[in-house]
């Protein structure tokens, strides 16, 4: 599916207090394939932002076109898109309510309508997705697992559905390190089927090593649109939108600044240490020649 | 200084979890601690016991050599000890900003220009002086965390324990909470214990203890203890990338200048 912020803007509104522009002339270009990362300090509206992508929220200005038909317009249906793209909440778990660890997984698809003997198959690939036994979850209590279990739990619920677009809102904030890399091997895995993903986060780290293109959003606006590559390059928009550089091409460019020829767009450790490897390989080429 | 002498802690009933197993810590004033831990290792049952919110079955926790089960002791005991958590909304209790830094000041019986006088430095030195009268829940997240801090400050603690204050907050907010602490530091007389799943936000600290099924199993300077790479990875820890690459580095033999 191809998703289109077609200048969209958003204004909250509110008896209470003074309205307060959230968007202002998006245009943002959703394509098949490839994960995508949107950043940007608090309150500069990404969540508003995501909201948009499934009909939650109605531009006060601007459309949100799926496949190139107004989300809003009058016919369409916004159930079958909701089917299609797949949003996460931040702290999806606070939704889990069900008894067992299979009713809760089970309950998006069930709302579909999937057939009653698809939907075992649906939640057992789903709890395989994100890592937990289906024996030895599916009878569980939600409330009876770690932080980090019921997350997993609520993102399979999500998964079970099957969406071709999934839309995460902070998907590893409070979670401690084992935790943050599963959700991380599962938005990887999700993608390595062929889906869409896109996800919000603070982390800098967690967004280096997996999108391959960001947004940054500041007061509402899109400030840039590009690779991960050319963002981390770019130390005056990170500067401007509160940003901080991720630690290993960090670690690349001091090392770089240092005098060492290093290519300083690597995003994980391991790429980092492949990149040191060759460097000092090379080094070894060039003093075997001198000699 | 809070003396955490072998103390063990089980939850209340038949099943009741242990989850602190003789442990053993200091906190001096004028030191600057970082506390990391897998989720459910015991940091945060740790950090409530340092001010009296829970009382360990076994050992115990004296704050400047008064017992934190001593209940007529409690009252200066969570005055010296500033708590500050993860969700500032778990503490704000006031309607407006200006109230619930006043709310620990009014129970502590201060009168009333010292009261204005501090009220005042607070919200300046927290940038919060343009929501003097504004409801907290108006305020982004990185703000009501500012005010947390700001109503623990107002009353002079002497130690501030932190379980996890910056893991909800973006780049920007989280850097105004350190480099705040940092500044208390530089006061010299305050300590700080900081709970973190950030490894990078140990490096700053005079010492690191790291906690696991309820047991602190490294406590040191931070370079030494992050040195310690595979075990911190064992016990689901991250390590500052910068202190990974420089240890390839050596163990390597790659220098910057070949």
């Amino acid at each position: 599916m191809r998703l289109l912020c077609d200048h969209v803007s958003y204004t909250y509104t509110s008896l209470l207090t003074p309205s307060r522009q959230a968007l202002e002339d998006v245009c943002l270009e959703i394509n098949e394939g490839g994960i995508l990362a949107i950043v940007g300090a608090s309150g500069s509206g990404k969540t508003t932002l995501i909201q948009h992508f499934n009909g939650i929220f109605r531009p006060s200005a601007g459309r949100i076109l799926a496949d190139g038909r107004d989300i809003h317009a009058a016919g369409f249906d916004l159930h079958a898109l909701r089917r299609r793209l797949g949003l996460v909440f931040q702290f999806p778990e606070i939704q889990l309510f069900e008894e067992t660890v299979f009713q809760d997984v089970a309950f998006g698809p069930g709302r579909l309508g999937i057939p009653e003997d698809e939907i075992e198959g649906r939640v057992r690939s789903a709890l395989s997705c994100v890592g937990l036994d289906f024996a030895m979850f599916r009878e569980r209590s939600p409330f009876g697992l770690s932080g980090g279990e019921r997350r997993r739990v609520a993102l399979a619920g999500v998964l079970a559905m099957e969406p071709e677009v999934l839309v995460l809102d902070e998907p590893t904030v409070g979670l401690d390190r084992r935790a943050s890399l599963k959700v991380e091997e599962i938005i990887r895995g999700y993608h390595d089927r062929g889906k869409t993903v896109v996800f919000v986060s603070h982390n800098m780290d967690f967004v280096a090593r997996l999108a391959d293109r960001i947004v940054v959003m500041h007061h509402g606006r899109i400030l840039f649109d590009g690779g991960r590559a050319e963002l981390f390059r770019d130390e005056a928009i990170l500067h401007e939108a509160g940003l901080d550089m991720p630690q290993v091409p960090r670690f690349m460019r001091d090392f770089a600044k240092r005098g060492a020829a290093v290519r300083t767009d690597v995003f994980t450790v391991e790429e980092a240490k492949k990149e040191l490897d060759r460097y000092a390989e090379a080094g070894k080429r060039d003093a075997g020649g001198r000699r | 200084m809070i003396d955490v002498r072998s103390i063990s802690y089980r939850y209340p009933g038949e099943a009741g979890l242990t989850v602190l197993r003789g442990v053993s810590l200091t906190l001096r004033r004028g030191e600057y601690v970082a506390l990391m831990g897998a989720n459910g290792s015991g940091k945060t049952t740790l950090a409530r016991s340092l001010n009296g919110l829970i009382h360990p079955c076994e050992g115990c926790v004296s704050v400047d050599g008064m017992s934190a089960s001593d209940e007529t002791e409690l009252y200066e005991i969570r005055r010296r000890v500033g708590m500050v958590f993860q969700n500032p909304d778990t503490q704000i209790v006031a309607t407006t900003v200006e109230r619930e830094i006043a709310f620990g000041l009014e129970n502590l019986g201060v009168d009333h220009p010292e009261m204005v006088r501090r009220i005042d430095a607070a919200l300046a030195r927290f940038d919060l002086s343009e929501y003097r009268q504004a409801s907290p829940h108006l305020l982004s997240g990185g703000e009501r965390q500012r005010l947390a801090l700001a109503s623990v400050w107002v009353m002079h603690p002497h130690y501030y324990v932190l379980d996890e204050p910056t893991s909800l907050l973006d780049p920007h907010a989280r850097r105004e909470i350190l480099g705040f602490l940092q500044r208390e530091r530089q006061a010299g007389d305050r300590g700080i214990l900081l709970i973190t799943q950030f490894a990078e936000e140990a490096l700053g600290c005079d010492r690191l203890a790291v906690m696991d099924a309820g047991a602190i199993v490294l406590d040191g300077p931070p370079p030494d203890v992050f040195r310690r790479i595979p075990a911190l990875h064992a016990l689901g820890l991250d390590v500052p990338v910068g202190i990974e690459l420089e240890d390839y580095l050596k163990e390597h033999g790659i220098a910057s200048f070949v």
